[in-house]
């Protein structure tokens, strides 16, 4: 049996959403909030603010480590409620799951959450294990080359990494930190998801009991956009660290600002597709690079939305940079668009859609992406993806620009003789 | 028909079926490169689709979700776990059972091979693409310094049994010499056989006599010893220090129990979730919440060998106050009174994992394997055994846990 997700707004703005499904023996609750790493600026009350990188992560951190009730990891934990906070480029997400207990975790949650407790105090004491976290970002490759793609990406934006530098953590006041809190997490830009085994009632009285306790926010905001171009801000990066073999991504800046969310979607298929054609075990240049040696192992590839734009990462560990960033571009400029590859995909798409209700986890995180990252309230389902065509995917990839990118670097630092 | 061959664990629980398939075998130390080799060969092209292109497109058509092939150890065990999930006709709607296991089976018997040899070409392409996954993991900071302990704690040569230890032998093992291995464990051999989903008896036992036991090749035993225990490096406890090009500095207490018995194992394990568990979680509490010294701190048991690791990454001027806190938290174990209170919120937490895992198929799969071949017990047998302890019990099992190594790498780096 397909269970449907149950969408519920309450008369604060926040948004619940319902996934029941009795076999299981676990429940999953999730609070999202939009306030993610990218994040740059906001008008409180008709005053300006500034967000260095680092911020939205550290209200995550601060959040849970000073709640009117103590931490929350270790508060859940005494209630066998298995918690974690997490935050990415678009939101921060808090969640806990469990057996028992479970809506007295959401009303702690809520509560925790929409009510800030911090102090001036509590600013300085989060911050240690941030800066720790951040040196151990600083020893690890792949965060290494995210945040300097991301660095060369975006003109306007100064956007590098979710965590920020520990200079930017270092320069976080207790008046920023609660301007940022009053601005982004009012209920108006929250939502929960709940998925598992629970009852429906029962639950959203907890919900709607718990924010009537809330105090509604008596202050304005507006977040302020920023219109980046196109273009990116630097064609070439490159950072030397330890490492056993040279890595070489090349990054794609792609418009779609004015894709609807029900084209975003489209597109989140059609680009998985259209990349494991030209670059998966298939294509034609993962057996050249591989036969020529210019690459030892497979090629990776991965797309996200990232404010207005698509970001399409083509990786590779190579000595041989020119060579693949030279063929990743070739690929890209004159793509193959193969029918029988996209009805095998298309296929194995429906087949992994028929199956995840055996999973949680598999409704969880694609149902939040849909929602927090592309505006789209819905789980998809074997329906929206029986709908596609070849003509849509061919024509929805060609209608894409993909002039801009960026190459970035990592190169084996020599070891100290 | 070989109706006790097949274990077959129906449920209508899961969307999916998983066949899984076990091959016991032994190898010696010269032939480590050649058993971490053979599963990537046998699971990327065949005789029939030589090339992975082709390989990967009938994945597709059979519409197979997962084909993997992964060399475990247990002990002094080895074997190979093949892997094969798809999803059952009544979310496909279609009948690929068949297919996908014939497929599969043709794989591993009828691999990729010319002239008494893997595929030159796909030999290369997968040695090259594990020397370039070791090369890595020796660079960073976890697996530099995992692999230096290991090198301090393994009186056996178990641990380091491991290609980042042994990578001349990756980078002169050749396509002829993975072949003889094959030949020796997967060729003529016939696995244990796991089936779990929805899927009716007959109709899995005739596919399997037609594909798996078509050839009624001979099975090997499982009779090695599951453990290795291991004795301590030396009389006192060995401090080593090493320097790195890195930001964090990594430091690892290494604990071994004086003469390990099966018996052992759940106050191990106590010792573990003390430390680690949510709702207790000393470690974390006292690096992190008190101290400050850390992001993280946790601490990993070893069953089999009878040991057990506390690891935390720190800055390097928090050296002392970490070692101080590491000490500090290894003597609250001998507080009976936290101990007590304790234990019994591990106890809660234990028992909802429990429940939690009814809802993981390869949790529930794997603890079916365990059980047929007597690696582990039941998670309930378990549950009962860990919790009849008493903290009297924790505190006295401390006495004989010794520490062995202390493992420190400075970052040279300095959070810069």
């Amino acid at each position: 049996m397909d269970n449907k997700i149950v969408e519920k707004k309450l008369s604060n703005g926040a948004t619940v959403y319902l996934y029941q499904d009795q076999t299981k023996h676990v429940t999953h609750v999730s609070l999202g909030v939009r306030m993610g790493g990218i994040d740059r600026g906001f008008i409180l009350d008709q005053k300006e603010h500034q967000i260095p990188d680092g911020v939205a992560h550290f209200l995550e951190h601060l959040l849970i480590e000073h709640s009117s009730y103590g931490n929350l990891l270790h508060v859940f934990a005494e209630k066998n409620l298995s918690s974690n906070g997490g935050t990415g480029s678009l939101y921060t997400r808090y969640y806990f799951s469990g057996v028992t207990h479970i809506t007295e975790g959401i009303d702690i949650l809520i509560k925790a959450i929409s009510i800030p407790y911090f102090t001036e105090e509590d600013i300085c004491k989060t911050k240690p294990a941030i800066i720790e976290e951040i040196r151990g970002c600083n020893d690890s490759k792949m965060r290494r080359l995210s945040n300097l793609v991301t660095e060369n990406l975006f003109q306007k934006i100064p956007f590098v990494s979710v965590i920020g530098t520990e200079k930017e953590i270092e320069s976080i006041t207790y008046e920023l930190a609660k301007a940022c809190y009053d601005a982004y997490y009012r209920p108006s830009n929250q939502i929960l998801f709940i998925a598992g085994n629970f009852d429906m009632d029962e639950v959203l009285d907890t919900i709607e009991n718990a924010y009537a306790s809330i105090p509604e926010p008596t202050t304005s905001w507006e977040k302020i956009s920023i219109e980046e171009p196109l273009e990116v801000k630097k064609k070439k990066g490159l950072i030397q660290m330890p490492s056993g073999t040279n890595t070489v991504q090349v990054s794609y800046k792609v418009s779609i600002k004015n894709h609807s969310p029900i084209e975003l979607l489209k597109l989140d298929f059609y680009m998985s597709y259209f990349l494991r054609m030209n670059f998966g075990v298939t294509s034609k240049i993962y057996n050249d690079l591989l036969t020529s040696g210019t690459i030892t192992d497979g090629i990776g590839f991965v797309h996200y939305k990232l404010g207005d734009f698509l970001i399409i990462d083509i990786q590779a560990h190579t000595e041989e940079e020119e060579i693949f960033t030279n063929a990743v571009e070739s690929v890209m400029k004159t793509p193959i668009y193969d029918e029988d590859l996209f009805d095998l995909n298309k296929r194995q798409e429906k087949i992994d859609i028929a199956v995840r209700p055996e999973k949680l986890g598999s409704i969880i995180h694609p149902f939040l992406e849909n929602l927090l990252s592309l505006g789209y309230p819905y789980l998809d389902t074997v329906e929206d993806v029986e709908a596609e065509t070849f003509s849509e995917f061919k024509e929805m990839i060609q209608n894409l620009d993909f002039s801009n990118n960026t190459i970035c670097i990592i190169e084996k630092e020599e070891e100290k003789k | 028909m070989n109706q006790s061959k097949t274990n077959l664990y129906k449920t209508e629980n899961f969307r999916t079926i998983l066949v899984q398939l076990i091959f016991p075998f032994i190898s010696k130390k010269e032939e480590l490169a050649a058993s971490i080799l053979l599963p990537h060969l046998l699971v990327h092209t065949s005789k029939k689709y030589p090339t992975e292109e082709s390989f990967y497109k009938k994945i597709m058509e059979n519409a197979i979700l997962e084909m993997s092939c992964y060399r475990e150890r247990i002990g002094k065990q080895q074997f190979y776990q093949v892997m094969l999930e798809i999803p059952d006709e009544f979310v496909l709607k279609e009948e690929i059972l068949e297919k996908a296991i014939s497929f599969l089976i043709d794989a591993l018997y009828q691999p990729n091979v010319i002239e008494d040899a893997f595929n030159e070409d796909q030999f290369q392409l997968e040695r090259k693409s594990l020397q370039s996954r070791v090369k890595n993991n020796v660079k960073n900071i976890y697996g530099y310094s995992y692999n230096a302990i290991l090198d301090l704690v393994d009186t056996d040569g178990y641990l380091i049994e491991n290609l980042e230890h042994n990578l001349e032998q990756l980078d002169s093992v050749t396509a002829k010499d993975v072949y003889t291995f094959y030949k020796k464990n997967i060729q003529n051999i016939e696995p244990y056989v796991f089936v779990f989903g929805n899927v009716e008896t007959q109709k899995i036992e005739k596919i399997l006599e037609k594909t798996v036991y078509k050839n009624q090749f001979p099975r090997k035993i499982i009779d090695k010893p599951f453990t290795c225990y291991l004795e301590r490096a030396a009389k006192e406890t060995i401090y080593k220090n090493d320097t790195g090009p890195y930001h964090q500095s990594y430091l690892a207490y290494a604990f071994k129990v004086e003469d390990m018995k099966e018996e052992d194992r759940p106050l191990l394990s106590l010792v573990y979730r003390l430390l680690t568990g949510d709702c207790s979680n000393l470690l974390h509490k006292k690096l992190r919440d008190e101290k400050d010294l850390v992001y993280s701190a946790k601490s990993t048991v070893f069953h089999q060998n009878g040991m057990l690791f506390i690891m935390a990454l720190i800055h390097r001027k928090n050296k002392e106050k970490a070692c101080e806190a590491i000490m500090e938290t290894v003597e609250q174990l001998k507080n009976k009174e936290l101990i007590e209170t304790l234990l019994d919120k591990l106890k809660e937490e234990n028992r909802i994992d429990i429940e939690k895992w009814k809802d993981n198929k390869h949790f529930l799969a794997s603890e079916e394997i365990d059980i047929y071949f007597g690696f582990d017990q039941r998670a309930e047998e378990l549950y009962k055994q860990r919790w009849q302890h008493t903290a009297e019990d924790v505190t006295r099992f401390l006495d004989r846990l010794k520490l062995d190594v202390v493992y420190y790498l400075e970052g040279e780096k300095d959070g810069q």
